[in-house]
Formats: C-alpha cells, structure tokens, sequence
C-alpha cells in the first residue's frame, strides 16, 4: 500500500515534469534548439494562475483561470518567437541558448517585480481534500494532475493526427524546407508551435501551483530536471518526454523516501545518467542520427 | 586598432581601475579584488580552453571548481591515523567492491551475446552497491563518530597545501574523463545536461557525506602556503617594516599576506597563459579550431575528432580545477554550502562570452573585469533604486517595494553587461583573430 501511495504520489509530480518536457520537445522540433527558458514559463503560468485564480487578485473560477491563463501565456510565447526568436533566425545555435538563458534571466526578475519573491500558493477548490480508498489515502490535487495530463495528452495526440495544423507541425519539424514547398507557411507554424508550448506551460504551472508555493526562482531547478526527462526520453520523441518525466517523478519520490537524505536532489541525474551510458539515444531513440 | 594595441590598453584601464580601488577604498581590498580577478581569470581561461578552443558547452564549472576546492582539503589536513585505524579498511574494502562490480560489469558488456546483457549489468550492479555498502555503513559510522564537533572526516594526506593545486587539476580532470566517457560523441546539448548533472550530484556528495571533508560542517583552518598574518604582526623585523613604509601593522600585514597570494597566482596563471598560447599557435591548435569549425571535415582528414575532445575536455576541467584549489587554499575554508551554479557557472560563462571566447587575453581580462563589475555592482542596485525613487515620498509603497527588490538587481546588472557586449561586441572584448 505505501509503495503504491508513493508511485501515485510520484505519477502526480512527474505528469508536470512531463508537460514542461513536452514544451521542451515541442520548440526542439520548431526551432531546433533547447528553449533554456522553459522552466521559466512554467514558474510565469504558475503565477498568471495564481493571478487569476486567487481570492484577492482577480477571483475568477478554477478552470476559467486555467484558460485565461493558458491564453495569455500561449500569447505570450508566440509573440517571443515572432517578434525576438525569429530575428536571431539562421545565427549559431550558441546565440539561441545565450537567448533563451538571458529570457530565463528576464522573466524571472519580471515575476519578481510584478509578485514578489515570496512564495505564494494557488487557492484551488480541491486543496488539502483527501480522498480515502481502502488504507490508501490520495490527495484529490495528485489526482486531478494526473487526470488532467491525461487529457490533455490526449487532446495533443487528437490534434497532431487530426487536424490540417497539427499535421503541418509535424511535416515542418521533419523537414523544413520540404514542408515550405508543400505551401506550409513554417515560420508562422514554428510560432504557433511557441504558442502551443506557452499554453501546455502555463497548464504544468498552474498544476504545479495547485500542489505548493510557488516564487520566481522556481522554474530553474524544475526547468532543469524537465530537460533531463526530455534527454531520458530521447529528445524529440513526444511519448517519450512523457514518459521520461514519469520516471523523474517517480524516482524521485522513491529516492526522497529510500536514499540517504540530501541525495533524493541527485536521483533524477543519476537516472539520466544512467540512460546515456546505457541508451544513449535515450529511451524512445528517434532522432539519434541527427547532428546538432 | 591592432591587436596588441588593444590588449594592452584594455588590460591597462583593468589595472587603473584596481588602482583607483586601492586610492579610493584600500589597499587591502583593491589586492583582494585583484586576487580572486587572477582566480576567476583562470577559470575563465579553463573554460575558454573547452568553448573557445573547441566548442564543448561545458554547464558544470560549479562542480568542476569544488572537486578542486575539496583537493585543498585532502592534500593539506593533517594524517588521522585513528580514523584511518577504525574506518580505513571499511572504506578501502567498499572502493574495491565498486571497482569490482565496474570492471566485471565492463567485461559482461564487451564478451557476452546482446540478449540478457542487460539484466546480468543491473544485477551486478545491484550486487556492487550492496557489498560496497556492508563495508561502508560501518566505516563511515565510525570514523564521523570521532571528535564530531572538530573532525569526524578522515583527514588528509598533511603535505603543504601548493600541492592540492596540482591535485585538484588532476581530480577535475579525473571528473572530466569520467563525463567525457558517457556523454562525448553524442549531442552536443547532452554534454551541457550530463555535465550538470555530475556537477550537482559532485556538490551533494561534498554536503552529505561527512567522512570525507565534514560536508557542511566546513573545514576551517586549512593549512596556508605564506606566512600567516597574525606571525607576521608578532615579528620584530615586520613592525619595524611596517613602521618604514608608513602603514600599521595589521594593514601592512594584510596587504603582504594578500600580495604574496597575488604573486603566487600571477606565477600560476602566467604559467598556464604561456602554455595555452603555445598549444593554441602550435599545429594542435589549428587542428582543434579546424574541428571546431569543420567538424565534418577535419573528420574526413582522418582526425579523431571524439579522442581531440576527450583532450581538450580534460585539460580545460583541470585548469577549472587548479583555480578551485587556489580559490579553497587562499580562504583557507572550505564550504561546500556556497558553490551554486550562478556564482560559479553563469559568472564564468559571462567572463568568457564578454572578455571573448576563443582569445586566451580575452578570456582572462573578461574574468578580471567581471569580477571586478560583480563586487562593485553590490552596491549599485540599491544606489540606483535610490536615485530612481529619490522623488517619492519615503514611505510610499511603490518606493519600498523597489527599494525591497533592489538587491536582485545585481544578476540583472549581469545579464544587461552580457546583452550589450553582444550587441556592440559580438566576439568579445578581445576577439579572436584568425591567422592565415
């Protein structure tokens, strides 16, 4: 029972990991590069929820907040890629990371400044219920995570295969140019993709929000991990960012519960580690031939 | 402007501007801006060794610099005959166990058919970890339980602290060989997440396993390899010196102790400058700068590219970590609690992007005069803040949330000097110029 508790508990967290790894995989595929910033954009859709949600701020519904929040961040993140991304189109991929960490830089003391640094939490209508099962005691927030990542993946997954634009998205993230003479117009789906990145951030944050504090700095560190699930997947496989962002979660759950103390902060890079010098192309291998 | 021109009048304004520090403040604190500017300086040239040479993306200085760091440690503490007495043979038995399970697990890897290799490595493993950890349980109790609140760590090896500077280089290169293993050959943005990772996980080993440098407990005291002041300041020829030239003793003190520190990092860094210099105009450098800007073509000239990258990873990390040691020895304190990435990744990679990556002058003079910005930005945040909201009535409420957010701005500071170099100066202060 309390190794099944934990591995609910550790799904719930990883879900989250795996939405900002999906961000992650989503501008790989567009731009091709690692959007250094994305912990950032989680941390911003944390508080845009938070902003919109709360009480004392603008007091709206849960799940209008959601989507109000998911808007305004998707804006956002498709404004970034239109109007600051694009204009570094075709330098070295060097300048795109040093971008990407100086947006990180940007956002963060822009949080800091509207919010302050002091951590704050999401008010939701499920906070601290309980759900008894049997001897299993479940946290209603882990379960609406992992309920709601479900979903959404499943929307994503629906419009990938589904729809003329989500089609488009993947003919230009396979082949550039070949997509452009197909009449894809790829620069404005690259930034819709930014956009669709935007959203399932501000979606992660909000969730994220929705089980602890949240302050600017906070999407550095979790920024970082999503990155390692995103390499344990194999970097631009979608199911695999997932299900990489499973496994930190998990993992670290059973690390904070069974290693020495101190250590649980490492189990996600031992594991990443562990998956280079095993498979280095990472889990879901797709993309392994492809030189950056 | 030529070239040399150039380099000596921007490493001239450096030194007029640590000059006016000494007139302006004190002599004391403008040495002890000038020591850590060598230091980070060093640093900066490791990294530019690995980025500018090569261009492997390198995010773990941090851990780089604290294996140096924990090398200042090991070489100069004093022999604990006792804890090696209760612990040692625990400890060495647990290392023999790991490097048995590595070794069999390597020999599995090579010999044995693809099918079921997998389930014997994890099995193996599993087993390493559990008879590494029958031995080390034991050991590690013992030895923290002695004396805990002045040692519980095993102590050194007592031989004078210069050494670790050598040792710290070969630590972090050890490090580096062991990255280089996993994560060279592959992506390049997987050596930037494998070196990060390893760099975390570096720093938590140093925090939580006490046995080994007291993890946060700090080890204090460290041996030093110039005359302590407070000798100094008991000794009748140095009164008397000091008295000659004008100062009292304790600043007369300082600024010798501190001017020996820069003396001894000037030979170190002049050193390494000479032979970085040498490698990068010999054919080796040509060779490294034609993978770094071909790296297809130099591969079909028969170069080794992964091997060339192994090398250059290595030494780059080692020089990272001769600059940790320096750093631990002239705090005489090592505190694994204060590494973090910013300080010790973001700021060198600052240093190396503003001074010029790819130019060893550069690389050195961007470290003198990042640090120099970082020490003096402390107090320019709340100075600016204060002239900005100098209109305000003092206790309105937009005035104190700025004034609360003030010393944030020093990162900001530090971001704004990175995005103007770019923009002004797209190579770095001091590019790199290509001979033909």
């Amino acid at each position: 029972m309390d190794a099944l508790q934990l591995l609910i508990g550790g799904v719930a967290n990883g879900c989250i990991y795996g939405l900002v790894a999906l961000g992650f995989v989503l501008i790989y595929k567009a731009s091709e590069a690692v959007n250094f910033a994305q912990g950032d954009m989680l941390m911003l859709g944390a508080f845009l929820g938070i902003a919109f949600i709360n009480g004392d701020r603008a007091d709206l519904p849960f799940l209008l907040g959601l989507i109000a929040a998911s808007l305004c961040l998707g804006a956002l993140a498709y404004a970034l890629d239109r109007f600051v991304l694009r204009a570094i189109f075709g330098q070295p991929q060097f300048a795109m990371v040093i971008l990407t960490i100086a947006l990180g830089f940007i956002l963060r003391f822009a949080a800091g400044t509207f919010w302050g640094y002091d951590p704050v939490s999401l008010e939701t209508p499920f906070a601290g219920e309980i759900l008894r099962l049997g001897s299993l005691t479940l946290a209603v927030a882990d379960l609406i995570i992992i309920l709601a990542t479900g979903a959404l993946t499943f929307t994503l997954w629906l419009f990938f295969g589904r729809t003329r634009l989500g089609v488009a998205m993947q003919a230009s993230s396979q082949n550039q140019m070949a997509a452009y003479y197909m009449g894809i117009p790829v620069k404005r789906v690259n930034s819709i993709v930014w956009g669709l990145s935007g959203v399932v951030s501000a979606i992660a944050g909000v969730l994220f929000a929705a089980k602890g504090a949240v302050e600017p700095s906070v999407g550095l560190l979790f920024g970082i991990k999503a990155f390692a699930a995103a390499v344990i997947g194999g970097f631009g496989s979608l199911p695999g960012a997932l299900l990489g962002g499973l496994l930190i979660g998990v993992i670290e759950q059973v690390a904070a519960r069974y290693a020495p103390s101190g250590y649980s902060q490492i189990a996600p890079y031992a594991l990443m580690l562990l998956v280079l010098i095993l498979r280095p192309g990472g889990l879901f291998a797709q993309i392994a031939q492809k030189k950056v | 402007m030529s070239q040399s021109v150039r380099i000596i009048l921007l490493y001239s304004l450096m030194f007029a501007a640590l000059v006016a520090v000494g007139f302006a403040q004190s002599w004391p604190l403008a040495l002890a801006i000038l020591n850590m500017c060598l230091i980070s300086g060093i640093m900066a040239l490791g990294v530019n060794i690995q980025w500018g040479y090569a261009g492997l993306f390198n995010v773990g200085i941090m851990g780089f610099a604290a294996l140096g760091g924990v090398a200042a440690v090991l070489v100069s503490e004093p022999i604990r005959g006792e804890a090696w007495s209760v612990g040692g043979l625990g400890l060495v038995a647990s290392f023999l166990s790991i490097l048995a399970a590595a070794v069999a697990v390597g020999w599995v890897r090579k010999h044995l058919p693809q099918r079921g290799r997998g389930l014997i490595t994890v099995l193996l493993l599993i087993a390493g970890y559990a008879a590494a950890r029958q031995f080390f349980g034991p050991a590690v109790g013992a030895i923290e339980a002695l004396d805990p609140t002045i040692y519980g760590n095993i102590g050194g090896a007592g031989l004078p602290v210069i050494f670790s500077w050598l040792v710290g280089g070969l630590f972090a290169g050890g490090a580096a060989f062991l990255i280089s293993r996993i994560a060279l050959g592959l992506r390049s943005d997987y050596l930037a997440i494998a070196t990060l990772g390893i760099s975390e996980i570096v720093l938590a080993v140093l925090k939580n396993e006490d046995w080994l440098a007291r993890g946060v407990k700090n080890v204090s005291g460290l041996d030093s390899p110039v005359p302590s002041a407070i000798e100094l300041q008991a000794s009748d020829w140095f009164i008397s010196f000091a008295a000659d030239i004008g100062m009292t003793t304790i600043e007369a003190s300082t600024v010798f102790v501190r001017g020996s520190y820069t003396l001894l990092f000037v030979i170190v860094l002049a050193l390494l400058m000479w032979l970085t210099e040498r490698a990068l105009h010999s054919p080796w450098g040509r060779m490294m700068r034609a993978i770094r800007d071909n790296r297809d073509a130099a591969e079909a000239m028969g170069k080794d590219v992964v091997a060339r990258h192994r090398q250059v990873f290595i030494l780059g990390s080692a020089v990272v970590g001769i600059a940790g040691a320096m750093l631990v020895t002239m705090d005489g304190l090592f505190t694994p609690g204060t590494y973090n990435p910013l300080r010790y990744t973001f700021l060198i990679w600052v240093m190396v992007i503003v001074g010029g990556s790819g130019n060893n002058w550069g690389a050195v003079l961007g470290g003198f005069l990042i640090w120099f910005t970082w020490t003096q930005a402390e107090n320019w945040g709340p100075q600016a803040m204060e002239f900005v909201t100098s209109g305000m009535a003092g206790d309105s409420a937009l005035r104190l949330h700025l004034m609360d957010n003030a010393p944030h701005m020093r990162l900001m500071i530090m971001g704004l000097v990175l995005l103007i170099t770019l923009r002004f100066f797209p190579k770095g202060l001091i590019p790199e110029q290509i001979r033909r």
